[in-house]
């Protein structure tokens, strides 16, 4: 059995040491052995792949997102090792634009129909209240909810379904219902607290997709309980509730200007602060689910730190922010200038001053050129994002995973292949799926 | 370009895991070339696999930290090796190493279901929603209706006011209430509409007009401003008449609720793109309200022949217009949810053959003028 990733030296006497109880011959079984994680993909190799794929889904209209999510998740899958051995993604494209094409059928009749009906009934039977006239009209939102969480577990099977380490299989059961059914009741659950049942709808919802993971026969287990959250989640809720006070304040007292100011300087602390404890909430769930789950016979502990993914966050937006500014600079004036002789100073003193359709199409290649500096800021933005933002952030949080008993993993036996025929369909289609991540 | 043959790599040999895709356990193996494979030998030298090179196929990238092997694309076992040399060495040897599994099949499938949903969604949006909305339309409640052009109309009020600090008032000058009402009497006892009308003027400059739900109409103080003759203004009351009679606001609301987010889904969430999305919606949108023009285009100059009324002012008021905004042409006509004003021109001087020689006045000079300062008087809510 390999023995690299044991950081006790051979000399060492603990390293021989066992702390399972004997076996009925008298023998003592392999040692418990934890390893951590490790993370070894190439930011440079990612960066080059995320910005060949954008620009090429960029060209397609989306057509090659289907490509570009599959190589993404080939990349990252395959720099997560646990003792030695990369995870492996098996996902292919086609199967993903073939699961597309039919949650788009399936989509364009429920949304159509289901829309259509609610807005008729609501037409028809609505009060007076305007606001209920507004709601109405704007239902179609409502409406997708239901499919957003269906998507996300049906997204959480393909994936698992298409992910093997040691050549053996993930796998997480069937349960899109139920978990879409519970998801919407605590869903309303956290609407009628006021957001205060927030931390208990993500555990829930977070142990029904565990309890039915497994890796090949071995099954997750998600341990723990939701109030270790809620401690966490209560500051987020001081500040938000400390947010609307001020808001408030600020809407009772109108043109009072010290009141103005005072106002407006406490929310744009408060929601900074907001923010980043919304963040750290994020990351300590994270960590508390990890360390309360178990795989078989082993548990698993996880010690991400706050602040390191708070640095690494801000850092990485800053650093995309501004690259992709400096694109734009660049690119815009080496348009400008190129397009400054293309374009008729007449033809754009009348876009000025009528602004109608035919004179805006008469400065077409400005038209052409703003697009062409948009679509590459888009694009140098989302490679940028994928190499500064998301990388080190998984980095960071697959390293600080511990695996108590690798070992113990050993005992797993294959399980049968799972078609998961719609590949995530539903979800490419609602917007769900292009961050690639875990 | 041939390939080295393995016997080159004879004394390579690289400590390897191997797994046998049946259990998770990792097995320390020792690997080295045959002559068309690759042996897999256990700590005893005992050959655990022969894996051919002509299929070994390549789970990882070139530059991956530990390679990962299988002896096919279909295969469950695994190799993971981290020697370099050895990886170079079976980089050189095996020619499949990183070739993608074809699938024809796969290609065929996709391309059946792509066509297949294309025509299903197009069906959706083309045919099932627009004849849906209008069934669905004819059967709600007229004061239903009624309560939603309220609310239509309070949305348009706050676009147009997004320029100025005041929203702009209805305007309620009793005189030119007055002549208004006698205008609509006349074109409104032409036809069988489904609820009674509701006119008001709204203070605004701009030259337009709009029906919404519930039979309420809405015309613009530029539009009274720029006729020419009361003859002018009921023609365009006759085409927003028209709209009315088919419900076609109502039928808007409805089918804009059905297809809302249909198009978004196809493009999918890259952000870059969600501009073709907004810009196929519009052009959706502007060949649905094409139809409606043309159909209350028809209707109204049947109400202006009905009331005993010329349509060449109708006529006459899109020329002026025309002349004084450009007429617009090609692609725009396309774009455009009116008719090309110049077409629409020649389509009401063409529909006013049987024109009578004379012609009752639809308003007298004297209400003529009521109206035109019908604005002198203004309130937030419409009086009707």
């Amino acid at each position: 059995m390999s023995e690299q990733t044991d950081t006790t030296p051979f000399w060492h006497l603990d390293r021989y040491k066992t702390d399972q109880p004997a076996t009925a011959d008298g023998t003592y079984g392999p040692p418990k052995r934890p390893v951590h994680l490790t993370f070894e993909g190439d930011t440079l190799a990612l960066l080059l792949r995320a910005l060949r794929d954008i620009v090429l889904t960029v060209l397609t209209l989306g057509f090659y997102r289907f490509w570009m999510i599959t190589r993404l998740r080939r990349f990252y899958w395959a720099a997560i090792h646990i003792d030695g051995d990369p995870l492996e993604y098996t996902g292919r494209p086609l199967e993903k634009l073939l699961g597309f094409l039919v949650a788009l059928v399936v989509l364009a009749l429920y949304l159509g129909l289901v829309n259509l009906g609610l807005v008729f009934a609501g037409l028809s039977l609505a009060t007076d209240d305007p606001i209920m006239v507004q709601l109405v009209l704007q239902i179609s939102i409502i409406s997708t909810l239901p499919l957003i969480f269906y998507a996300r577990y049906r997204a959480w099977q393909y994936q698992l379904a298409r992910t093997r380490w040691r050549g053996i299989r993930f796998g997480l059961e069937p349960g899109a219902w139920g978990y879409t059914a519970r998801a919407l009741g605590l869903s309303l659950l956290t609407l009628v607290t006021f957001g205060l049942a927030y931390p208990y709808q993500q555990f829930v919802l977070a142990r029904y997709i565990v309890n039915r993971a497994s890796f090949g026969d071995l099954r997750f287990a998600q341990g723990g309980s939701w109030t270790e959250l809620l401690w966490h989640w209560l500051y987020v809720y001081l500040i938000l509730g400390l947010l609307g006070v001020c808001a408030w304040g600020l809407i009772a007292n109108p043109g009072d200007p010290m009141a103005a100011f005072l106002g407006v300087v406490a929310i744009s602390i408060a929601s900074t602060a907001a923010s980043l404890l919304w963040y750290r909430y994020g990351v300590h769930a994270f960590r508390i689910l990890w360390s309360e789950r178990r795989l078989g016979e082993t548990g698993f502990e996880n010690d991400v730190g706050v602040g390191r993914i708070i640095a690494i966050s801000v850092g990485g937006y800053i650093a995309v922010g501004a690259i992709t500014i400096a694109f734009v600079v660049l690119f815009g004036m080496f348009f400008a200038i190129g397009l400054g002789r293309a374009v008729d100073p007449e033809a754009m003193r009348a876009v000025l001053e009528t602004a109608d359709v035919q004179t805006i199409l008469a400065v077409w290649p400005l038209l052409a050129g703003t697009a062409a500096v948009y679509l590459g800021a888009v694009a140098v933005a989302f490679a940028l994002s994928q190499a500064l933002i998301y990388r080190p952030i998984l980095a960071a949080k697959v390293r600080a995973m511990q695996i108590e008993d690798v070992g113990a993993l050993a005992a797993s036996r294959q399980r049968a292949r799972e078609d998961a025929d719609e590949a995530g369909g539903f979800a490419d289609a609602l917007g769900l799926d292009v961050g690639a991540g875990i | 370009m041939g390939q080295p043959s393995a016997a080159a790599y004879a004394d390579l040999s690289a400590e390897a895991r191997y797994f046998d895709g049946k259990t998770a356990v990792p097995q320390s193996v020792r690997i080295r070339f045959g002559t068309h494979s690759l042996v897999i030998e256990d700590a005893s030298g005992r050959a655990l696999a022969h894996w051919p090179l002509s299929s070994l196929h390549a789970l990882s990238d070139r530059h991956a930290a530990a390679a990962q092997y299988a002896p096919s694309p279909e295969d469950e076992e695994r190799l993971v090796v981290e020697d370099e040399l050895m990886c170079r060495a079976i980089d050189a040897l095996c020619p499949r190493l990183r070739r993608k599994p074809a699938s024809t099949r796969g290609v065929r499938k996709a391309l059946t279901w792509g066509v297949g949903s294309l025509a299903a969604v197009a069906l959706m949006v083309f045919a099932i929603l627009p004849s849906l909305a209008v069934q669905l339309a004819a059967a709600i409640p007229p004061e239903r209706e009624a309560r939603l052009g309220d609310a239509v109309l309070g949305q348009v009020v706050g676009l147009v006011s997004l320029g100025g600090d005041n929203p702009p008032g209805f305007c309620t000058a009793a005189r030119g209430r007055g002549a208004l009402d006698k205008m609509v009497a006349r074109l409104e006892d032409t036809v069988e509409l489904p609820y009674p009308l509701r006119v008001s003027v709204l203070d605004v400059d701009t030259v337009n007009a709009f029906a919404a739900p519930g039979g309420r109409i809405v015309l613009f103080r530029g539009l009274i401003d720029s006729a020419a003759s009361p003859e002018e203004v009921a023609g365009v009351l006759a085409h927003e008449i028209g709209h009315v009679l088919y419900r076609d606001p109502t039928v808007g609301v409805l089918r804009a609720a059905g297809t809302a987010g249909i198009l978004g889904l196809l493009v999918g969430d890259v952000f870059g793109v969600a501009i073709v999305v907004a810009a196929s919606e519009a052009v959706l949108s502007a060949s649905y309200q094409r139809e409606a023009e043309a159909r209350a285009d028809e209707t109204a100059f049947d109400i202006l022949a009905e009331a005993g009324l010329p349509s060449d002012p109708f006529a006459g008021f899109f020329l002026r217009l025309a002349e004084r905004y450009g007429a617009s042409q090609g692609v725009m006509e396309y774009l455009s949810s009116h008719p090309a004003l110049g077409t629409r021109a020649e389509r009401a001087a063409a529909a006013d053959d049987n024109r009578p020689a004379s012609f009752r006045p639809v308003l007298s000079d004297r209400e003529w003028i009521a109206l035109r300062n019908i604005c002198t008087q203004s309130a937030a809510e419409p009086d009707t």
